[in-house]
């Protein structure tokens, strides 16, 4: 099934902090997610824990994408999009 | 007057007790000069033969599992040996100085070379007896002069006594007027001599054999179902750092869902325009 991307204002807010390049590359990594049924996505995977039930990751790099899918509306919402930290691998 | 060294040898049918007996031959020294000067390659104390020479005795002094009762004797024989008991030999012989690891050169023996003559390299061993006659014993002291110039060398005929190879380490234990040198053991054979001289291991093994020859077996597959109902502990769960949030993201994710909750989205379009990608 394809989804269609939406995103949330905190989410757009961090795109728009990266650099143009990081910007251009996430562009064309939720490009590839749109165009592609969900069973061809590579590097998506969910996140552990029973808080973040639903929730999955895009890896691009060193940043991720979170979002969670709608299946019944078509439609996938980004969460966030985060960089790699050095508390992330704590 | 009679010397007496205990040896441990595997659990082995009766018939190669007798046959052990006949070549523990114990050669006289005038005679094991005459041998060495012709430089045979084998020690003329493991040659076959000279049966009325014989002052080797073996006694059974703990029950193996053959049957064999403790205490007795086993006679004598005259039955031609076949080039198999010569490796036995030679393990025993250099078990004389190097006890400790006779056992485990024995078991190592069965593994490799008599997997199928029905020899149990496993069991636990018959502790076995040997009396021998000093004079006659073919052990033979060598006396080496410590010069200033050279380093201390034991000769070649000692070595190959004593059963050392190529490579093999040693231990070499010093103190006043007395230098050892021991074969160190591996890991296998100081768990065999954990189990020659603990008793409780011993004694365990031995009801494990009992067991085992009683029939009570079960499959590896019953054991291991067995042992995974809640006896078994699994290792912790690693999780993939990728696959988590720390605080600090969490924090960020817990916002744009609310937002998300709330219908504050923007498509994807309308992102990429505003952003002009």
């Amino acid at each position: 099934m394809r989804y269609r991307f939406e995103f949330s204002a905190e989410s757009q807010k961090q795109l728009s902090r990266f650099p143009r390049d990081v910007q251009e590359r996430l562009a064309r990594a939720i490009d590839d997610l749109e165009s592609k049924d969900d069973s061809q996505w590579s590097n998506v995977k969910a996140l552990q824990g029973t808080a973040w039930k639903g929730l999955l990751r895009k890896k691009v790099g060193a940043y991720r994408i979170i979002f969670k899918e709608f299946a019944s509306r078509g439609v996938a919402e980004i969460a966030a999009i985060l960089l790699k930290s050095k508390d992330t691998y704590k | 007057m009679v010397h007496s060294i205990l040896f441990g040898i595997s659990a082995a049918k009766d018939f190669q007790f007798e046959r052990v007996a006949h070549w523990f031959r114990v050669y006289p020294r005038s005679d094991l000069r005459e041998r060495r000067s012709n430089s045979n390659a084998v020690p003329p104390k493991f040659r076959r033969g000279r049966a009325n020479q014989s002052k080797a005795r073996l006694k059974i002094l703990s029950q193996s599992f053959n049957g064999a009762e403790s205490g007795d004797v086993i006679p004598e024989s005259n039955q031609n040996i076949g080039t198999e008991y010569f490796q036995l030999l030679k393990i025993m012989c250099s078990g004389i100085s190097l006890f400790r690891s006779t056992i485990s050169r024995w078991r190592r023996y069965c593994r490799k070379r008599r997997p199928a003559q029905g020899v149990d390299a496993f069991a636990t061993p018959a502790i076995v007896e040997l009396k021998v006659d000093p004079v006659f014993f073919c052990i033979t002291t060598m006396t080496v002069v410590v010069k200033n110039k050279e380093p201390f060398v034991i000769p070649p005929a000692a070595r190959r006594m004593a059963g050392f190879k190529r490579g093999q380490e040693l231990e070499v234990k010093a103190s006043a007027g007395v230098i050892t040198i021991v074969a160190k053991l591996s890991l296998d054979e100081q768990q065999d001599e954990r189990e020659i001289r603990d008793p409780k291991i011993r004694a365990v093994i031995r009801k494990g054999h009992e067991e085992f020859l009683a029939g009570k077996t079960r499959p590896a597959e019953r054991l291991l179902a067995e042992r995974n109902n809640g006896v078994l502990m699994r290792p912790k769960r690693v999780l993939d750092p990728d696959d988590t949030l720390t605080p600090a993201e969490a924090k960020i994710v817990r916002r744009g869902l609310a937002q998300l909750k709330r219908g504050e989205s923007k498509p994807w379009r309308d992102v990429k325009h505003a952003l002009s990608l």
